[in-house]
């Protein structure tokens, strides 16, 4: 297979259950060694297309490629998922649960074993290799859950809510894991409504609400499309007095202003009437673009 | 198929190392063989115990020692003394070998619960007919001790003739196989419904198909049963080699049709109970509810642990054969009346196919339901959309 090859192609996927169209018509592709969030509120049709990339269910219409491989071809060992109810035998030692759920995957007992045991140890989770899954706390056995996902070392994985009740500690410990991955090539999906997380981590999104597509692109150029006609700027001087400047409110941080601007006027004239004003200094100068959480409100109420 | 051996590799050992396996692989026939050891204890005690005159009784002499047939009936071959008692025309019948005078042997089919009446006519009845025989054919030994008795009731023979044992030993051996069947079901359904309810199910089936996972869930419990089988009737064969300090009379040997008919009765009925019970496992949300629901088929299975006394009394009657026949009261009843004789071929025959198609038949309504319940996760099975997943088995469908 060529490493050109997208991990994920689909093409105008529509799933309905009875009367209810759960997905309508997405159209997406994720690249090889990109975090790629999928977004959209509860019920959107975030889980259904997941599993139609899991080829647990199939499109009504419409298809998906997965690693190269059409719907039916045998590419489950080569992905990983970790959903967002986990899954593990409570009364079973943590060893064993990944050794069996590793040889599901295809890998050998031994495999199985000594690779279970590398990412206990990475996960800082070694001395618990013979406890019983229900005698970790949830973060322990969120952590278990996210090494039987990516044991088999997969070349496309699919994390809902990865980051759910872990501490910030451990959320570090697997967002650099993750970013591993990445460079290694894998493809990550990522199923989340932790829009900080999206911002810090995707590369890019698909955002969808009632089935069907709402935004998608990298996340960079979507949050510039979603900006509004404001600055941020930090520095000092009175920025009222600042011609095409309409309204000046505070930032978010300390020190910061959100200047809001009069339809005719642009920032590089702004910028300009600062530079001439004498009296006034610039840390930091930017366009206003709004978080993910903001644009996904205003997606979702935009409705 | 090596994943869902492999599936079924887990749910065999996580059973065998187990509480509940050492509990009802060891605990329960102890206590069933305590409880049944003082209930025959109490009956010894209360007196002689009643005997129950023997109805009709054949027998054939290989050894041409009897003059005078009456009160039993002779035949000419022992294929038509067996035809006729498992036909229900004798209660008993019994066989002079042809090396009687020498050996005293003689061979007792019966199905009654206490031959010791019928024992007795028989010594009797040879008695008189050997005090006619020329005397130089006559060893002393054989007017003083006129029978060697071995009794058989059907499959299983007892080394003395103790017929309360031959019914304890048939009894006892139909209680293994409903216990082993129950506890196997048992164990197949709370490993279901412990996938579905910790969502483990919704990671496996990312790697197994839901049909694999489906027949290595099956497999692993059966296996279970099968080596409680075994480990039961080891322990039989040992309690057999200590004789007589056995507290009760386990003393009989098993041929290898009826352990071999036995196996096909477990392996069918426990595959058709399981496909049952893996529909009730994908259909229910909590291990109480499937439970319950499970427990409609327990009593229907137990039925004829219920119609004992009726399979007992009328053997050849139709409520023995309607059990016999119904696919989930046959292995019971089958075993029941193989102990007594009172099986014919032809409604072993019928009762096995019927088994056979029953499972055919429910085995791709179990996987249609269990990969609904894979596929729909977390969706309420209402009864509307069970009825239209069964009229329409396509709907959500992806592998098989």
């Amino acid at each position: 297979m060529s490493s050109a090859e997208a991990a994920i192609v689909a093409r105008d996927i529509s799933k309905s259950y009875g009367r209810t169209r759960a997905v309508d018509g997405l159209d997406f592709r994720v690249e090889r060694g990109e975090v790629f969030a999928l977004l959209g509120p509860n019920g959107s049709g975030k889980t259904t297309t997941i599993r139609m990339i899991l080829d647990i269910l199939r499109p009504d219409s419409g298809s998906i490629t997965v690693l190269g491989q059409a719907a039916g071809a045998p590419v489950a060992r080569r992905i990983g998922y970790l959903p967002e109810e986990r899954g593990l035998y409570r009364n079973a030692p943590v060893l064993e649960v990944m050794v069996y759920l590793g040889q599901l995957k295809g890998m050998d007992a031994k495999a199985a074993r000594s690779h279970s045991l590398a990412l206990l140890a990475r996960l800082d989770l070694d001395a618990h290799a013979g406890s019983k899954v229900r005698e970790l706390s949830k973060g322990m056995q969120q952590k278990v859950q996210f090494a039987v996902t990516v044991l088999h070392e997969p070349e496309l994985i699919i994390v809902d809510e990865p980051f759910s009740g872990l501490d910030p500690v451990n959320t570090q410990v697997l967002e650099t894991l993750l970013r591993e991955m990445r460079a290694r090539g894998v493809a990550i999906v990522m199923s989340t409504h932790q829009m900080h997380q999206v911002e810090a981590m995707a590369d890019r999104l698909l955002m969808i609400s009632q089935g069907r597509q709402k935004l998608y692109g990298p996340v960079a150029e979507i949050r510039r499309q979603f900006a509004s006609h404001a600055l941020l700027v930090e520095g000092q001087g009175d920025w009222s007095r600042l011609a095409g400047v309409s309204a000046v409110e505070a930032g978010e941080r300390p020190g910061e202003s959100l200047l809001r601007l009069d339809p005719e006027s642009s920032p590089d004239s702004v910028l300009a009437a600062i530079a001439a004003a004498g009296d006034m200094q610039i840390r930091r100068f930017e366009l206003a673009t709004p978080g993910l959480s903001e644009i996904f409100i205003r997606v979702v109420e935009g409705e | 198929m090596r994943l869902a051996l492999l599936v079924a590799r887990r749910e065999y050992l996580t059973v065998l190392r187990s509480k509940g396996f050492l509990f009802a692989t060891f605990g329960v026939p102890l206590m069933a063989l305590l409880l049944i050891t003082v209930v025959f204890e109490a009956i010894d005690g209360a007196g002689p115990a009643s005997s129950i005159l023997p109805g009709e009784t054949g027998f054939v002499d290989l050894a041409d020692v009897i003059g005078r047939p009456d009160p039993f009936r002779p035949f000419e071959a022992a294929s038509l003394a067996r035809a006729a008692w498992e036909e229900g025309e004798l209660d008993s019948w019994f066989l002079i070998q042809a090396d009687y005078l020498d050996s005293g042997g003689v061979t007792l089919y019966t199905r009654l619960p206490d031959s010791e009446a019928l024992e007795d006519s028989m010594a009797a009845f040879l008695r008189e007919n050997l005090a006619t025989q020329a005397g130089s054919r006559l060893p002393p030994a054989r007017l003083a001790q006129p029978v060697e008795l071995r009794v058989r009731a059907s499959g299983m023979e007892l080394g003395a003739s103790d017929a309360g044992g031959v019914f304890m030993v048939q009894f006892l051996y139909a209680l293994a196989f409903f216990v082993a069947m129950q506890t196997t079901s048992g164990y197949l359904i709370a490993s279901l419904v412990e996938e579905k309810g910790s969502r483990v199910l919704e990671i496996l089936v990312t790697s197994i198909s839901p049909l694999q996972l489906m027949l290595g869930k099956m497999l692993g419990p059966a296996c279970v049963g099968l080596t409680q089988l075994a480990v039961w009737l080891g322990a039989a064969l040992a309690a057999r080699a200590q004789g007589p300090d056995v507290p009760v009379n386990l003393a009989f040997e098993l041929p290898a049709e009826v352990l071999l008919i036995t196996l096909v009765y477990f392996l069918l009925s426990y595959f058709l109970n399981a496909t049952v019970f893996v529909s009730i496992g994908s259909i229910s949300d909590s291990e109480q509810e499937s439970r319950q629901l499970a427990g409609g088929l327990t009593l229907v299975t137990v039925v004829p642990f219920i119609a004992y006394a009726v399979l007992l009394g009328d053997p050849h009657g139709t409520i023995s054969m309607a059990l016999t026949l119904f696919p989930l009261t046959a292995p019971l009843t089958a075993i029941i009346r193989m102990g007594m004789g009172a099986l014919p071929t032809w409604q072993l025959a019928l009762s096995l196919t019927l088994l056979t198609l029953s499972l055919v038949a429910a085995v791709p309504l179990a996987a249609r339901l269990f990969r609904w319940s894979t596929l729909l996760y977390g969706v309420r099975p209402t009864p509307r959309r069970l009825w239209r997943l069964l009229r329409n088995p396509a709907q959500g469908r992806r592998r098989a």
